[in-house]
C-alpha cells in the first residue's frame, strides 16, 4: 500500500507533467495563431473550397487546444485540492 | 521569383510551421501524467484529474487530426492552382539545396503520425533498441501478471532484445500496471536479499547488486530510476532520489520489472516463484 508521502508524490510529478504539457500546448497556440495570420494575408479573396476548409481547420484546432488547456487546468486543480486534504 | 511561386513558398512555410510535434510532444507529457494518475487510482482508489486529462488527450488528439488535414487541403489547393508541394505532411524546415542533392536514405512510408505510440517510444529509449517490432493487429499482450514473469526470466537470461519485445507489445494498458504490481515485490525482495527489512540506508547496497542486470536490460534508463524505486522500497523519505527530473511513467513501469527481475536473479528465484495477483486485469 502506497503511503500519503507517495501518493503526494505521484501527484506532484504527475501535475509538473501537466504543466510541461500546457506550456507546450500554450506555444502550439502561440504558431497557430502565426499561421492563421500568414494565412489570412497570404489567401485573401481566396474564396477557393480548400482555402475555407483550411481556414476552418486551423478554428477548430485553435478551439481544440483552448479546451485541452482548460481541461488541464480543472486536472490541476481537483489535484491541487485533493492533495490538500492529504 | 514570380508572385505565384512567391504565394507557394509562403504556403509551404505555413504548412511545415503548423505545430504538430508540439502536439506530440504536449501528449506525451498528458499521458505521462495520467500513468502517474492511474497509479495514484490503483493505490488509493480515487480518481484525480483522470477525466480531465482523457478528455485533453481527446482534445489534443482532434487537433493533431484537424492540423493534418488542413495540411492536405493545403496542398490540394497548390495543386490546383498549379503550384508544387513542399511534400506530404511537411513537419520540419525544406532541407537546403546541396542537401536535396545528396542521395536519401530509403524511408519507408510512415502511415499518418500516431499520438499513440509515446509508450513504444520510451519503450525504446530505455532499451537502446530500435528494431522494427513485428506486432499482429489481433495480438493481444499477456496480462500484468504473466507480462512480469516473462520480463523477469529475460532479465536473467541477459536478453535484452525479447525484453524490448515483450515490453513493446505489452503497450500503456497492460505495462503502465507493472509499476503498481512490482512496488510491493521490490520491496519484499529486497527485504529477502538484505536479510532484514530495507532502510534508506541499504539503495546503495541493492544498487551495487542489481546494477549490471538492470544496466543490460535497459540501458537507456535514467541513472536515478533505480534510486527513486528503489527508495521507495526502503522506506527512504520522500524526497529521496528527488533529482529534480519528473519520473517518466514508462522509466517506472519497465524499471520496476527489471528491478524485481533483478531481484529474482540474485536471489536464484525463478519467476513462477512469485505470488502475483492474476485477477487484475479481465
Amino acid at each position: 500500500m502506497a503511503s500519503v508521502a507517495e501518493v503526494k508524490a505521484a501527484i506532484n510529478t504527475a501535475m509538473e507533467h501537466v504543466l510541461e504539457g500546457q506550456e507546450v500546448v500554450a506555444a502550439a497556440g502561440e504558431k497557430l495563431s502565426e499561421a492563421q495570420g500568414a494565412l489570412a494575408v497570404a489567401l485573401d479573396g481566396s474564396g477557393h473550397d480548400a482555402v475555407l476548409a483550411c481556414h476552418a481547420a486551423l478554428a477548430q484546432a485553435a478551439l481544440e487546444l483552448d479546451e485541452c488547456l482548460a481541461a488541464t487546468a480543472a486536472a490541476v486543480e481537483q489535484a491541487e485540492q485533493y492533495v490538500a486534504t492529504l | 521569383m514570380s508572385v505565384i511561386q512567391e504565394l507557394g513558398a509562403t504556403l509551404n512555410g505555413v504548412s511545415a510551421g503548423l505545430p504538430l510535434n508540439e502536439l506530440r510532444q504536449a501528449a506525451d507529457r498528458v499521458q505521462a501524467a495520467t500513468g502517474l494518475l492511474g497509479y495514484v487510482l490503483h493505490t488509493s482508489g480515487r480518481s484525480i484529474g483522470l477525466s480531465q486529462l482523457a478528455a485533453a488527450t481527446t482534445n489534443l488528439e482532434q487537433a493533431f487530426a484537424t492540423l493534418a488535414r488542413a495540411q492536405e487541403t493545403l496542398a490540394e489547393y497548390q495543386r490546383a492552382i498549379g503550384l508544387g508541394v513542399a511534400g506530404p505532411a511537411p513537419t520540419v524546415l525544406p532541407a537546403r539545396q546541396e542537401e536535396q542533392e545528396r542521395p536519401k536514405p530509403k524511408v519507408e512510408p510512415k502511415q499518418a503520425p500516431a499520438l499513440d505510440d509515446w509508450w513504444e517510444t520510451r519503450v525504446d529509449v530505455v532499451t537502446g533498441l530500435d528494431d522494427p517490432v513485428d506486432k499482429k493487429e489481433d495480438e493481444k499482450p499477456p496480462p500484468a501478471a504473466e507480462l512480469l514473469r516473462r520480463v523477469a526470466a529475460l532479465v536473467r537470461k541477459e536478453e535484452p532484445k525479447p525484453l524490448r519485445v515483450q515490453l513493446w507489445k505489452a503497450g500503456p494498458a497492460i505495462g503502465l500496471r507493472l509499476t503498481a504490481l512490482c512496488a510491493p515485490l521490490i520491496q519484499e525482495l529486497s527485504g529477502e536479499l538484505l536479510g532484514r527489512k530495507p532502510g534508506p540506508a541499504d539503495v546503495p547496497e541493492l544498487r551495487r547488486r542489481l546494477d549490471k542486470l538492470t544496466l543490460k536490460a535497459l540501458p537507456g534508463l535514467p541513472p536515478q530510476l533505480p534510486d527513486i524505486l528503489l527508495g521507495r522500497a526502503c522506506h527512504a523519505e520522500p524526497t529521496h532520489g528527488n533529482h529534480g527530473v519528473p519520473e517518466h511513467p514508462v522509466d517506472s513501469a519497465t524499471g520496476s520489472a527489471v528491478l524485481v527481475g533483478a531481484l529474482l536473479a540474485t536471489l536464484r528465484r525463478p519467476p513462477e516463484s512469485l505470488s502475483l495477483p492474476e485477477t487484475e486485469e479481465k
